[in-house]
């Protein structure tokens, strides 16, 4: 035990600085956490860097963990027998203590939340650091988010589905290291019995097919691709799903190239598997971040709440499909009666992708139109992968025009790099419908008066900081000044009824403003200002790519107007 | 007996009307605030 601790000691004295990622949520964000901090390994080998996980998600991973970690703390909420009356407060108290001392020896420099979940919330605040990144709880019980990239994730990620950026790259952001491209090359598995790994299960219902779908694209993969196997996988509560899907009377004549292994592996174990395989198939799980991790190629159905651009396998040329479903993607708490996204995607179109990819062919703009009928390709999104200013990218390859939510996803994708990394992205201009014309008019409108009204907003913090340097400050004109911002907050909320696709910046600017610097008025008004201020700056970028991408379906419509025609 | 989620049930109401009151918590508050959020957090993937 000494000899351990004095080795542990010194390699504590050879790092420079420490750092703690709090990441207790599922193994997938897990293994998306050690894809983030693989940068930070590389760059900055001298600091020490330690994870707080939950055990029932990280111990089935410490096989990777230990690999990227110096120390990994396993917070065991299974032991604190919450349900159990020999469980006590002064028991779980102790126990959880007894954990924080552990970490407290640490002597932290920062310490980074990247669940956003509010017991993680809790237990930074139980943690002392030096400087506490992402959110926490203050004594005052109110959520602290102090960085702008946490502040961003808060306000887009958990609020809607116009987040443009991979969970990847914004927890590479919030810990503060400059995105690198992973490695861009797929592995070819020189195999000459092609292996798929299949994983037809999701967390929830409404991500994940019906037995019978899967039924038909097992079928015909085995047809079409007489040489392959299929390794169904999945955890043990999914036994039972497995058995429904491969007992199937269809698949009995292919019943000795399907094996099921569903249940009966540690993760270790699966992980083996994937990275002898040839191709990943299946919905949005940590089977495919696994498979990323070992840079098999990945095709992901994505269904229900599965957001494409925040969770797809972090890697080059990895392709998803997702419905174009009106309400995909939708919210875990919205009720579904009919999940119309699950009838969206037609397995034709898997089954042609999967043989694509069995043959080491390349999925593109050229072969998607070729190879697949348009009656199918109506009613799907195919997005493919690459990484652009080292930032992970999903191009729509379905055809010429973008729905509207990818168009602001590129625009968010712009603006927030711009102002917030500092870094100029550039992606060529979309092809407009008359549809989405519309929509961008009609957010051009939208922009211009969250642009007035955070004029207005630098304004009235002005008059307050210039009220209070007088020789007599009036408390009346003080409180008036500050009216005003709080109604000006509220019309920026109002804008939304007419704009709802502004939610990101009006959300944004809220966080920020909950998050003002300071404890005193000057210092909390001057904080106020560079709010009022980034928003008009961020509204300011939104209508030039708005204005400059209407402008450019003009011209390709050969009615080309000046520019102060554009908005009519 | 109680379990130790009904008894956080109660320190969480006690500490809810400490906020109410305007007052600011301990330490030790927000370590009641975790173990009840984890307790719920439990029960939940446990339904799911």
């Amino acid at each position: 035990m000494n000899v351990i601790n004095k080795k542990n000691q010194q390699e504590m004295q050879l790092k420079t600085h420490t750092l703690a990622i709090i990441q207790i949520t599922r193994i997938g964000d897990l293994i998306q956490t050690v894809q983030a901090v693989t940068d930070l390994r590389k760059l900055h080998s001298n600091y020490r860097l330690v994870l707080i996980a939950r055990t029932q998600f990280a111990k089935p991973l410490q096989f990777i963990l230990d690999q990227y970690f110096d120390k990994v703390y396993y917070l065991d909420t299974g032991s604190l027998n919450f349900n159990s009356p020999t469980g006590s407060i002064k028991n779980a108290v102790n126990s959880l203590d007894h954990f924080l001392d552990e970490i407290k020896n640490e002597n932290i420099d920062a310490l980074i939340n990247l669940s956003f979940s509010n017991s993680s919330s809790y237990l930074a605040s139980c943690i002392s650091a030096k400087h506490k990144i992402g959110a926490y709880f203050d004594l005052n019980n109110k959520q602290q988010i102090n960085d702008k990239w946490s502040q961003m994730l808060f306000s887009t990620v958990m609020r809607g589905s116009l987040n443009p950026y991979s969970l990847v790259d914004l927890f590479k952001n919030i810990i503060g290291v400059k995105p690198l491209s992973p490695k861009t090359t797929l592995k070819t598995i020189p195999a000459t019995i092609p292996n798929i790994i299949m994983y037809p299960f999701a967390s929830s219902e409404r991500k994940v097919w019906k037995a019978e779908k899967w039924v038909e694209i097992i079928y015909k993969t085995l047809k079409d691709n007489t040489k392959c196997t299929i390794t169904l996988v999945g955890a043990k509560n999914e036994i039972l799903k497995s058995q429904i899907i491969v007992e199937n009377p269809l698949l009995k004549q292919f019943s000795a190239r399907i094996i099921n292994i569903t249940g009966k592996t540690t993760i270790e174990e699966l992980s083996n598997h994937i990275a002898s395989s040839k191709l990943f198939v299946g919905h949005d799980s940590m089977v495919g971040h696994l498979a990323a991790f070992h840079c098999i190629p990945t095709l992901t159905i994505a269904l229900g709440n599965v957001r494409p651009q925040e969770t797809t396998p972090y890697q080059s040329n990895a392709i998803t499909l997702s419905p174009r479903t009106k309400c995909f993607p939708c919210f875990p708490s919205d009720s579904c009666a009919y999940t119309q996204c699950h009838h969206d995607i037609p397995y034709q179109i898997v089954n042609n992708i999967i043989k694509n990819l069995l043959e080491d062919g390349v999925v593109d703009k050229e072969w998607i139109q070729k190879s697949n009928s348009n009656f199918h390709l109506s009613s799907v999104n195919i997005y493919k992968s690459h990484f652009q200013n080292e930032y992970f990218n999903l191009e729509n390859l379905s055809d010429g025009s973008s729905e509207i939510q990818d168009l602001f996803r590129t625009f968010y994708k712009i603006t927030w790099s711009f102002v917030l990394g500092d870094l100029e992205d550039n992606f060529p201009f979309p092809k407009l419908t008359p549809s989405t014309h519309k929509e961008l008019l009609d957010a051009l409108n939208g922009l211009q008066h969250l642009f007035e009204l955070s004029e207005f907003g630098q304004k009235y913090s002005k008059y307050i900081l210039e009220e209070i340097s007088s020789q007599t400050p009036s408390i009346i004109k003080i409180k008036e000044f500050s009216k005003k911002i709080d109604e000006i907050d509220n019309l920026q909320v109002m804008v939304l009824k007419t704009a709802p696709l502004l939610g990101p910046i009006v959300d944004y600017a809220k966080v920020r403003k909950g998050n003002l610097f300071g404890d005193n008025i000057v210092k909390l008004t001057e904080s106020s200002y560079y709010c009022f201020e980034e928003s008009a700056q961020i509204t300011r970028i939104m209508y030039e790519l708005l204005q400059n991408t209407i402008a450019e379906y003009k011209i390709s419509q050969g009615k080309s107007k000046s520019n102060g025609d554009l908005n009519k | 007996m109680n379990t130790l989620n009904e008894d956080l049930i109660k320190e969480y109401e006690r500490i809810k009307k400490l906020m109410t009151n305007g007052e600011s918590l301990k330490i030790d508050d927000l370590k009641i605030l975790l173990l009840a959020q984890l307790a719920e957090e439990d029960s939940n993937e446990r339904h799911q």
